[in-house]
């Protein structure tokens, strides 16, 4: 087959190859990869100029108060571990942990390791009112300036609170978004992947866009509100995702946004590919269409009062590369199958080579900026498979967002219970 | 029925004297003299004095009823069974003698048959007597004892303390002899600082003060606000302060939840309560769990010979003077 391919390929005429990869940009990787080299490149200027300046140490300067909001149900199993990862990792720490109704022991866990620490506050709600409002409720029982909120199944990294409160010097900035990394990538492929995924697209990805202005998402798994940018906003909102919502908010009350690639947090990822599925599906519900489509509508209008540009920007690039891109690679598959209809293999090998190749630059660009090249390294040689890894992903979001347009699926979703998401509007 | 009991004979009259001695010794009784007031009195405030004495009204140094008042100010009713022998017939002397001290009064000549019984009943009034207020200290165990043989502490609300009613020193003594054997009846908690007993509630943390107040919290469904109830009040009206909307229905709406304590006294707030004590009698406040635990025993009669046991608890120690079962 190869060969064959190889005899077709090289009888093949530029203008019309040029033709056929048309749509070739309209996959993830090469058009992150051309992005990534160019900032990659940048940096390398700009660290080989330093090295020539002299080292730059990195110091711990700003010391905020810092409230660390841990919200979960039936969380019993990786709470504990949760907590030992946090307490005593930065010294003006306090630490909330609500119990949303869960029907385990997670409060119990939580209360004894509680026991004799003044600076840890078990909370615990009888009936389950949602994630949201458990993150609110906790906001009540806290003082920090800055509010960490923290997943119960996560785990932090060595220094994650001190690196992540950093940017906050800056009097702007609002909300840090930082780096999630995987706790189990060895488990199997559909792990290997995910970590090969979460490496770039947070790691490097958000490193890019925050480069470019058009950082968008502080992860809710691992992100820090000052409390004061919250206050306009009135905190979360009724999601999923809240998180994407609480980004979205603070930036369109003038906030700035930063990411940190230093602090890290650790989270579990699914095993197998249905629950893959599942968790991307949820995710992109209700990203860009009940967002940008609806609810901040308002940010493609800069021109409205309270517009900006930036967010303009965010929110454009947020629906093309989210929406329109998936939608176009459909449409591309079906023309080029029409075209090519006794070829498609030949094409279909040729868009992989170069996927493959757009995929080897974007290793490239993650060895730089990795803090574990050993791991990282032996992530990266699944960089192979990604991108028939991508080509699924994008089917999830085509599919995600058509049932978000038609049917608004992510206002039934069991994430939020069921007397919440009845009381809730439906944008 | 005597068992050898000791018996002075306090008489001048050396025939009489002899007469006694004879007759009591032929009844059982072990039989001491002496012929004058201050012998006797000295004979009788000894440690081994003996329980019963027939002392005559009339002896030098000083008389009978000299004798008893000044036997009677060191030695009970019950410690020393005094019976006075004497001509003298008046109602009066009958009850100059009695008001003296004497336990009982016979005339000269006497009927021996009539003295023996009425010895009898003396050793009969000094057994049953030390099961009770024989003495001061008996007579405080006796008050102490109930109808199952315990001596159980009492709680006394002034000093806000248990106590059995009896010296300490003469429990322990007691304990010492085999008298009564401790026993423990519960284990109290006590102020740490004046063993008093302290009242236990839930309260602030930081003073230990009872009046705390939480606040209701309005979980708004539709935007998820959560904030203080009173947040959510406008002129009557429920309207949530994040997203306007207004006339919510609890249940349909919003839920409540529960605030954060606040302790009135010192502004503390928390989540939860804190188990703490207030001494009613210092006033000190503290932690529950520091409290000092206590036991709290009781005494239970074990029957022996009360005369060597008030004996050996009057060894060393000074009984008060005056009855009184009060420490």
């Amino acid at each position: 087959m190869l060969v064959q391919w190889y005899y077709w390929i090289s009888e093949i005429r530029t203008t019309e190859l040029i033709g056929m990869m048309a749509g070739f940009l309209l996959i993830d990787g090469p058009r992150y990869a051309l992005s990534r080299v160019l900032v990659l490149s940048h940096d390398l200027v700009v660290s080989f100029w330093k090295l020539l300046s002299g080292t730059h140490s990195r110091e711990f300067i700003h010391c905020p108060s810092v409230t660390v909001i841990i919200a979960g149900y039936n969380e019993s199993e990786t709470i504990s571990a949760t907590l030992n990862s946090v307490y005593a990792s930065y010294p003006r720490l306090d630490i909330v942990v609500v119990d949303d109704g869960s029907k385990d022991d997670m409060a119990l866990i939580a209360s004894a390791f509680a026991r004799g620490k003044p600076n840890v506050t078990v909370l615990r709600r009888s009936q389950r009112g949602g994630k949201s409002s458990a993150m609110n409720y906790a906001l009540r029982f806290s003082a920090g300036e800055i509010v960490v909120c923290l997943d119960a199944d996560s785990s932090l990294g060595t220094n994650a609170l001190w690196e992540i409160v950093q940017p906050f010097q800056d009097p702007q900035v609002g909300i840090v978004s930082a780096s999630i990394l995987p706790r189990n990538p060895w488990v199997n492929i559909w792990t290997w992947m995910q970590s090969y995924e979460y490496l770039h697209t947070i790691v490097v990805g958000r490193e890019v866009a925050q480069r470019f202005g058009i950082l968008s998402i502080a992860s809710g798994a691992f992100a820090a509100i000052r409390r004061e940018a919250m206050k306009p906003t009135g905190a979360w909102d009724v999601g999923p995702p809240e998180d994407f919502d609480l980004t979205l908010r603070i930036l369109r009350s003038g906030s700035k946004i930063k990411f940190t690639r230093y602090a890290q947090c650790y989270t579990d990822m699914p095993t197998t590919l249905l629950g893959l599925i599942k968790q991307r599906m949820r995710w992109d519900q209700g990203a860009v269409v009940r967002n940008f489509l609806r609810k901040h509508f308002e940010m493609l209008q800069p021109w409205k009062p309270n517009g900006s540009m930036s967010n303009f920007l965010i929110a454009v690039e947020g629906l093309v590369i989210n929406l329109c891109c998936p939608l176009a690679l459909a449409v591309y598959c079906v023309c080029l199958l029409n075209k090519y209809p006794s070829d498609f293999t030949n094409v279909a090998i040729t868009i992989y080579v170069i996927s493959a190749f757009f995929e080897l630059l974007q290793v490239i660009t993650l060895l730089y900026y990795s803090d574990n090249i050993r791991r990282d390294a032996v992530i990266c040689l699944v960089w192979p498979f990604m991108p028939f890894y991508q080509l699924l992903l994008l089917g999830v979001r085509l599919m995600s967002n058509l049932q978000e347009l038609i049917w608004r699926v992510s206002y039934k979703d069991n994430y939020v219970p069921k007397h919440v998401r009845e009381a809730t509007w439906k944008w | 029925m005597t068992n050898n009991q000791q018996v002075l004979v306090a008489e001048d009259d050396p025939v009489c004297q002899r007469f006694l001695e004879s007759s009591l010794t032929k009844w059982g009784f072990s039989v001491r003299t002496t012929s004058d007031g201050e012998e006797t009195y000295r004979c009788l405030m000894a440690d081994d004095n003996p329980q019963l004495a027939i002392v005559d009204w009339n002896m030098p140094k000083l008389n009978g009823i000299d004798v008893c008042q000044a036997v009677r100010e060191r030695r009970s009713m019950s410690d020393v069974f005094i019976l006075v022998l004497t001509a003298r017939k008046e109602s009066n002397d009958l009850a100059a003698a009695l008001e003296a001290g004497a336990n009982d009064y016979m005339t000269k000549p006497f009927d021996g048959t009539e003295l023996k019984a009425r010895l009898t009943v003396g050793q009969r009034l000094i057994g049953s007597r030390s099961t009770s207020a024989g003495s001061p200290a008996m007579a405080g165990m006796t008050a102490s004892l109930d109808q199952n043989g315990y001596i159980a502490p009492i709680f006394d609300p002034q000093k806000l303390k248990f106590g059995c009613g009896l010296p300490a020193n003469l429990l322990r003594a007691w304990e010492s002899d085999g008298t009564l054997q401790k026993v423990l009846l519960d284990r109290i908690q006590v102020c740490p600082q004046c063993r008093c007993l302290p009242t236990f509630r839930f309260g602030c943390s930081t003073c230990g003060s009872g009046c705390v107040t939480n606040e209701r919290m309005i979980h708004h469904f539709a935007c998820a606000h959560v904030a203080d109830a009173h947040d959510f009040d406008e002129d009557g009206e429920i309207v949530c302060p994040k997203c306007r909307v207004r006339k919510l229905v609890v249940g349909a709406d919003f839920e409540h939840l529960t605030g954060p304590y606040r302790c009135l006294e010192c502004d503390w707030t928390a989540v939860e309560l804190e188990h703490v004590a207030h001494c009613l009698s210092c006033g000190f406040r503290f932690p529950a769990n520091q409290a000092v635990i206590e036991n709290l025993m009781g005494f239970q009669y074990q029957g022996v010979d009360y005369a060597k046991a008030i004996n050996s608890a009057g060894t060393g120690l000074q009984l008060p003077e005056r009855v009184s079962t009060a420490n």
